[in-house]
């Protein structure tokens, strides 16, 4: 009952208001009347009446408090009032409520990321617990290297501390289907122990078993996508056999579950760009066993292996370190020095991503709390000019606890105006950043703008628009009336304690915002340094072709063609390589002798191999820097061409101050191999790391990868190459055909993100600053009205009034701007790990950055000076 | 006597003084101020400044209800009734205020 009158009481007011009137209105009626009867005239009884009757709006009030819920009343009464503030200054509402929404939006985003990629848990059950296994070579450097089948099972054998092991590596197939050309397919050669390790089951049919590797039986899982596509989801897929080769027939006996993706992107050695491991895998078959004579040097395997309940990291890296002593002791030539390390798969997944996610993670709160200090500058801007306002009300009886909620209220308005904004801004700069996101990022593709984000933003909108109204809100409802009256009309004192806030704060704006600015620039001069880096081949005319099926064993076929591509006007060279650089060496890291060279104590040395033919320098533009090149028949026959190549760096390491040429490397199982040409060095793995000594042998392999030199731009001959692959060599499966270049722009994707990112924040913080500092100037210049026109009045001149604005933004911009300074240089040490080649001149990048923005913010400050010295002084002392 | 300003009775003494004088039949504001004169010989001269709040807020309690009437002149005025609930309440302060003022007497005899 009590609860409905007092709903009646909201909603009802006038009627109420009416009724409470209309009785007043009785008693004193009734009141006069017996004054009247008791003797007065009319006039006299009324007056009599009125003034017993006390101030009739008071009493209403009062009668009004006990009725209602009076802070709801207020809480209304201040939304109204705010929201007419918005409508009678459009133009500040309109600034500071985009101003936030940038700010918002920015951090949704980054918030979106950081919980779409780094608190997003990975697919499998207990995926904490899964790790890589890397093999290392400390001697060398090699901290990530792939391991051999042998060593597989050594650890699968001799090891406790994991549940499960298995090894993955890719492999390809070629689907022959009736209708037209081979379609590749891509995937991964397993031990089944993987379905242990991952905690995955088939969705169909059955997982693979040991004895499938044994029996010539060839079986394969094929992926829930592939499934679908091909076999249209029917059940009848599970038994079928695909023909995936020239002679390979393999029976489809299960279904990987769907969505299946193995972060292999991640894996060790493997580069950008390698479509082979990322995404979804379309097939998964048995990996082969090695018998007990493989090749241990053979390094080409995965390891992903389950550490048992119970045992943590540490104790699986100690054991691991025993089994490669052991190992090293009982196979010296091919294991001394090796040692083999697990690694967290999920810290090893993020961990290329966390330190870029932190560095934006600080960029985007620095931009955030850029934002609420423009806003409050705006607010507090504001504030100085209605001071004589806010005394007005506390005059006529607003306790400050009133004027400290109504400004909230208001900023609370422009925060929602900002939520709003920033609530749209965000669907939109979360779909730019998935669609500029470099691939390498896990998860990227899923990342969405969910429920959860959107309630952040609205609790930043709050928060925003706490922060920045308290300290406004705070300083104004300490408003002593009288001093605020009194300035008024002496001519425009500032109040001291809003003004130091006020400067504080663009001062701090002004920081943060220089900050940002070096930030980008110290990216764009690394990323400018590592666009310009000497790869050592010449990549942009350049097309790649994957080229399979060609395995013939007469290797005419492989002949006829590159001669026939040779052939070709537009085309200057064709070469063969078993993988092309920046795409994750198949690497095989082989130990070699030297003849006529002692045996060094830990072992003859390893170097990087790689396996080419035909004119490949020639077409990658390597230059042959002594010697000579393979010739044709060296490139098809390798048991008749006991030659190799080698990089310079091979040459100056293993035969300092002496020729290369002629000198014999002792293979194993490759045999003596002479020397007949040194090349330039190549940045094979990634554009950031330095060469290493490589050396080459002639091999044109069943499945490798052709390399044309192309006249003219490469991607316009793509259709053209690959007819004449068709047309040359009809049983040939041909991938993607890609420009050479487009793959080193693979790898520097990552970097042109960053780069992206946070020049982005630095251009919002550019203008966030920038609009910070032209309001400042705007209120102070109608703040200082009548005082400017009084200057100009007693003689001043334009430029006068000119430098004293100026002045007033210059000091401002200064101070700012050399603490922003010093934070940079301080930025410096946090970014170093995301320069490349930070140097001496980097410092030159943050003074010009400096510079731009020391630019920008006086030409803010010039409208405002201007407008300063238009001030007509007849007018300016007229006015109030 | 003198007159004695209402702005020292204390509020809960004005909310029993309305209700008493609603005891017997329901009146609208400007009867209340005369009756409660008229039973304190002249002593307690309410003002409306309080009486209209005082009002406001027993109805907001529910020990009095309002209804629009028809006053003795023919205009229209609110007029107040006791409730069930304001009868018990009248009762209940009527014995309160009887036992603090007897205490009170008491102490001021003994000095």
């Amino acid at each position: 009952m009590k609860l409905l009158r007092k709903l009646r009481a909201l909603f009802r007011k006038e009627k109420l208001d009416a009724e409470m009137a209309e009785e007043m209105r009785h008693h004193l009626d009734a009141e006069t009347r017996r004054n009247l009867a008791a003797g007065m005239s009319l006039d006299d009884a009324h007056h009599v009446a009125r003034r017993q009757f006390g101030g009739v709006e008071q009493i209403k009030e009062r009668a009004r408090d006990e009725r209602g819920w009076v802070w709801l009343e207020q809480s209304c009464q201040d939304g109204r009032n705010a929201l007419r503030m918005v409508r009678k200054n459009p133009g500040f509402a309109v600034v500071a409520g985009g101003v936030l929404g940038v700010g918002i939006a920015a951090s949704v985003v980054v918030f979106s990321a950081v919980q779409g990629i780094l608190l997003r848990p990975l697919q499998f059950p207990g995926a904490d617990r899964l790790v890589w296994i890397y093999a290392q070579h400390p001697a060398q450097g090699i901290t990530s290297e792939r391991v051999s089948a042998i060593e597989v099972t050594d650890m699968q054998e001799r090891s406790e501390a994991f549940s499960a092991v298995a090894s993955i590596h890719a492999r390809r197939l070629v689907l022959d289907t009736d209708a037209g050309r081979p379609h590749v397919l891509r995937g991964l050669a397993v031990r089944p122990e993987l379905f242990d390790v991952l905690g995955v089951e088939p969705a169909a049919g059955r997982r693979l078993l040991p004895s499938d590797v044994h029996q010539h039986d060839r079986v394969m899982l094929i992926s829930h996508e592939l499934w679908q596509t091909r076999f249209g989801g029917s059940q009848a897929a599970v038994g079928t056999m695909l023909r995936v080769g020239e002679n390979e027939h393999r029976m489809i006996v299960g279904i990987l579950p769907p969505g299946l993706e193995f972060p292999l992107a991640r894996a060790p050695q493997v580069g950008n760009g390698s479509a082979m491991t990322t995404g979804i895998q379309d097939f998964w078959i048995p990996a082969s066993r090695p018998d007990a004579n493989g090749n241990r040097a053979e390094r080409f395997a995965t390891v992903v292996a389950r550490l048992r309940p119970g045992v943590e990291l540490d104790s699986a890296a100690s054991e691991l370190k025993v089994i490669g002593r052991a190992l090293a002791a009982e196979f010296p030539a091919t294991n001394t020095g090796w040692e083999f390390a697990p690694v967290s798969m999920r810290a090893q997944i993020l961990g290329g991503t966390g330190p870029a996610l932190k560095i934006l993670l600080g960029a985007v709160t620095l931009v955030f709390l850029l934002a609420c200090a423009n806003v409050a500058t705006l607010l507090l801007c504001r504030g100085l000019v209605r001071q004589p306002e806010l005394a007005l009300r506390v005059t006529l009886g607003a306790g400050r606890a009133r004027i400290l909620r109504q400004l909230l209220a208001e900023s609370l308005m422009v925060s929602a105006l900002g939520a709003a904004a920033g609530a749209m801004l965000s669907f939109g700069m979360l779909r730019l950043f998935v669609a500029f996101g470099p691939e390498s990022v896990p998860f990227l593709a899923q990342l969405r703008v969910d429920g959860s984000v959107l309630g952040a933003a609205l609790v930043l909108a709050i928060a925003a628009g706490l922060l920045a109204g308290i300290v406004p809100g705070w300083l104004f409802s300490q408003t002593d009336p009288q001093q605020a009256l009194r300035a008024r009309t002496a001519g425009g004192t500032e109040a001291p304690r809003a003004t130091t806030w006020r400067n504080a704060l663009v001062i701090g704006q002004v920081a943060v915002t220089v900050v940002l600015l070096c930030g980008a620039a110290l990216l764009l001069r690394s990323f400018v340094r590592l666009a310009g880096v000497d790869l050592g081949y010449a990549p942009n005319s350049v097309l790649t072709s994957e080229l399979g099926g060609m395995k013939t064993p007469r290797g005419d076929d492989r002949a006829a063609l590159f001669q026939w591509l040779q052939g070709l006007p537009w085309v200057e060279a064709a070469g063969a390589v078993h993988s092309l650089p920046l795409t994750g060496k198949w690497s095989i890291r082989d130990r070699f002798g030297i003849e006529g060279q002692e045996k060094p104590r830990d072992g003859w040395p390893q170097a990087a191999l790689s396996f080419i033919g035909f004119d490949y320098f020639k077409a990658m533009g390597i230059p042959l820097l002594r010697g000579r090149a393979f010739t044709i028949e060296e490139s098809l026959h390798l048991e008749n061409a006991p030659v190799a190549i080698v990089s310079e760096s091979f040459a100056r390491r293993f035969f300092p101050g002496d020729d290369a040429l002629g000198k014999i490397i002792l293979a194993p199982g490759i045999r003596e191999r002479r020397i007949v040409g040194v090349v330039k060095d190549t940045r094979d793995v990634r554009p950031e790391v330095a060469p290493e000594p490589q050396f080459y042998l002639p091999l044109v392999l069943g499945e490798m990868k052709l390399v044309v030199r192309t006249v003219g731009e490469p991607a316009g001959w793509s259709a053209a190459l690959r007819a004449e692959i068709e047309a040359a060599a009809p049983r040939a499966s041909i991938g993607a055909v890609t420009p050479m270049r487009d793959i080193v722009a693979g790898t520097r994707v990552e970097r042109r993100f960053a780069l992206l990112l946070l020049s982005g924040f630095a251009g919002v913080a550019l203008l966030l600053g920038a609009v910070g500092i032209y309001a400042v100037l705007a209120y102070t210049v109608a703040q200082r009205h009548r005082e400017i026109g009084i200057r100009l009045a007693l003689g001043a001149q334009a430029r006068d009034i000119l430098a004293m604005i100026l002045g007033q933004g210059g000091r401002m911009i200064w101070r700012g701007g050399a603490l922003g300074l010093l934070g940079a240089l301080a930025l410096l040490r946090l970014l170093e790990s995301q320069l490349f080649e930070a140097s001496a001149t980097d410092g030159a990048s943050c003074a010009s950055a400096v510079a731009v923005f020391g630019i920008v913010a006086l030409a803010a400050c010039w409208l405002p000076a201007r407008r300063a010295t238009k001030v007509d002084p007849m007018v300016a002392l007229r006015c109030e | 006597m003198p007159k004695t300003e209402s702005a020292e009775l204390l509020q809960g003494t004005l909310d029993l003084l309305i209700l008493k004088a609603l005891q017997h039949e329901p009146m609208h504001g400007f009867a209340i101020m005369l009756r409660i004169r008229q039973l304190s010989d002249e002593v307690l001269q309410v003002e409306q400044g309080s009486l209209y709040p005082a009002l406001y807020r027993l109805e907001e309690k529910g020990w009095i209800k309002a209804e629009w009437g028809l006053s003795e002149n023919n205009r229209r005025a609110r007029f107040y009734e006791l409730t069930a609930a304001g009868r018990k309440q009248l009762t209940a302060e009527t014995d309160a205020w009887r036992r603090v003022s007897a205490a009170i007497n008491l102490v001021l005899k003994g000095a």
